[in-house]
């Protein structure tokens, strides 16, 4: 026995193309004698007529060229100012290195600030996706869609960490190296290489397809639900 | 304001990935083209004014730019455009959030039926509290029926756009709907 609540959600459907036959032959016998559906069939059509009519009148008086002139400056102002930026970047960075390299001190509390951030982020965001998921308890498929984003999430981040991990770890190679005599500078290098490599393709061979399965599966079951 | 088809999208997205600057441009340029209007739209109604929806159509139009190499087709292009759009809008109406709740600008020249001065009147009274109701709604319930009331959208791309099951939208859409009757009821 379906219920208005339902008749609703079918004009809504029905309104939208979205109703098959039957449906809709249930539901115009169902509107012939529901007061109150009828009256919520009114506000979906009078609300979606006053949204588009308020639309295309500020569409009709546009001007599209001045709009795409405009648009086009704002790219190449933001383009500008992303240039400056990085430059700035650049630039604060370039003597943090350089004390990081000619200093022990310094280059330990690069090292002790990057764990530092890295654990404070992890802790912060594992608190961020519980909160999530006690949000969305009860509801198994806002909670499937929340574990997509999840992994899509993880599946960019290994991207971004197998850029920026290997960078970090040949630079304290370097700075382990550079103490070291000559003759046994080679052993930071290759020791780090190998741990960065080896980090690398477990990532990339482990990581990622096992990541990418589990998404993959995930998309089929919300496909199918 | 037809959508473009998944080929003409597959070619845009190649050129503007692999092209010159200048096919990169013109790529970009058609993609505008092809979907300012619903973007336009959907800011409006997100926004609540014209001078943002303007802003937040730059906003969105810019991170496509700026993204659309990393693009890879899992989704339509129309559907990661909307995203966007409604992402920049937000953020838009958020940075201006201090005018408090700002109901859509009612364009000039609202038509009302007929020439009768109270029936016009009345038309107009009904879109402004039309449009008071909707920018009183939470964020979620507006989302929604924004996305239902730009042209070309199924409910499988809306469902992908605001991140829920294709069951979930129908359900959002409604309880948006009668959330917006008991507001424009009590401004009666």
């Amino acid at each position: 026995m379906e219920r208005c609540e339902d008749f609703e959600v079918n004009i809504e459907m029905r309104l939208h193309g979205a109703l098959d036959a039957p449906q809709t032959d249930r539901l115009v016998a169902h509107l012939a004698t529901c007061v109150s559906c009828r009256a919520f069939e009114d506000l979906a059509k009078g609300s979606e007529n006053a949204m588009n009519q308020q639309t295309n009148l500020h569409l009709q008086t546009l001007d599209w060229n001045g709009l795409w002139k405009r648009t086009k400056s704002f790219f190449e102002t933001q383009s500008r100012q992303r240039l400056i930026s990085s430059a700035v970047v650049v630039g604060a960075l370039a003597p943090m290195m350089m004390l990081m390299m000619n200093d022990v001190f310094w280059s330990a509390a690069f090292l002790f600030g990057t764990w530092a951030a890295a654990i404070t982020w992890r802790l912060w965001s594992s608190r961020q996706k519980l909160a999530a998921v006690a949000k969305y308890e009860g509801n198994t498929g806002e909670l499937l869609f929340f574990y997509r984003r999840e992994l899509e999430d993880r599946l960019r981040s290994t991207r971004t960490a197998m850029l920026v991990v290997p960078l970090w770890v040949a630079l304290f190679a370097f700075r382990i190296g550079h103490p070291l005599a000559s003759t046994q500078q080679w052993i930071g290098f290759v020791g780090m290489g190998v741990v960065s490599l080896g980090g690398a393709a477990y990532v990339w061979l482990v990581r990622r397809p096992r990541i990418a399965r589990e998404l993959g599966q995930l998309k089929a079951d919300l496909q199918s639900r | 304001m037809a959508l473009l088809d998944t080929q003409t999208e597959l070619a845009l997205c190649a050129q503007a990935r692999t092209g010159s600057r200048a096919e990169r441009d013109e790529a970009f340029e058609q993609i505008f083209r092809e979907l300012r209007a619903q973007v336009f739209a959907l800011c409006l109604h997100l926004t609540g004014g014209r001078a943002e929806a303007e802003d937040a159509l730059q906003e969105c139009f810019l991170s496509v730019y700026q993204a659309i190499g990393s693009f890879r087709g899992e989704a339509r292009l129309a559907t990661w455009v909307y995203r966007i759009a409604v992402r920049s809008a937000l953020s838009v109406k958020a940075r201006r959030r201090e005018r408090g709740h700002a109901p859509i600008e009612a364009a000039s020249g609202t038509p009302a039926p007929g020439d009768d001065p109270e029936a016009q009147a009345a038309t107009r009274q009904d879109v402004g509290r039309f449009l008071d109701a909707l920018a009183r709604l939470p964020e979620e319930h507006r989302v929604v029926l924004s996305l239902f009331a730009v042209e070309g959208l199924d409910h499988a791309q809306i469902a992908e756009i605001v991140g829920v099951p294709p069951g979930t939208v129908w359900s959002r859409l409604h309880n948006a709907r009668k959330r917006l009757g008991a507001l424009m009821a009590r401004t009666e």
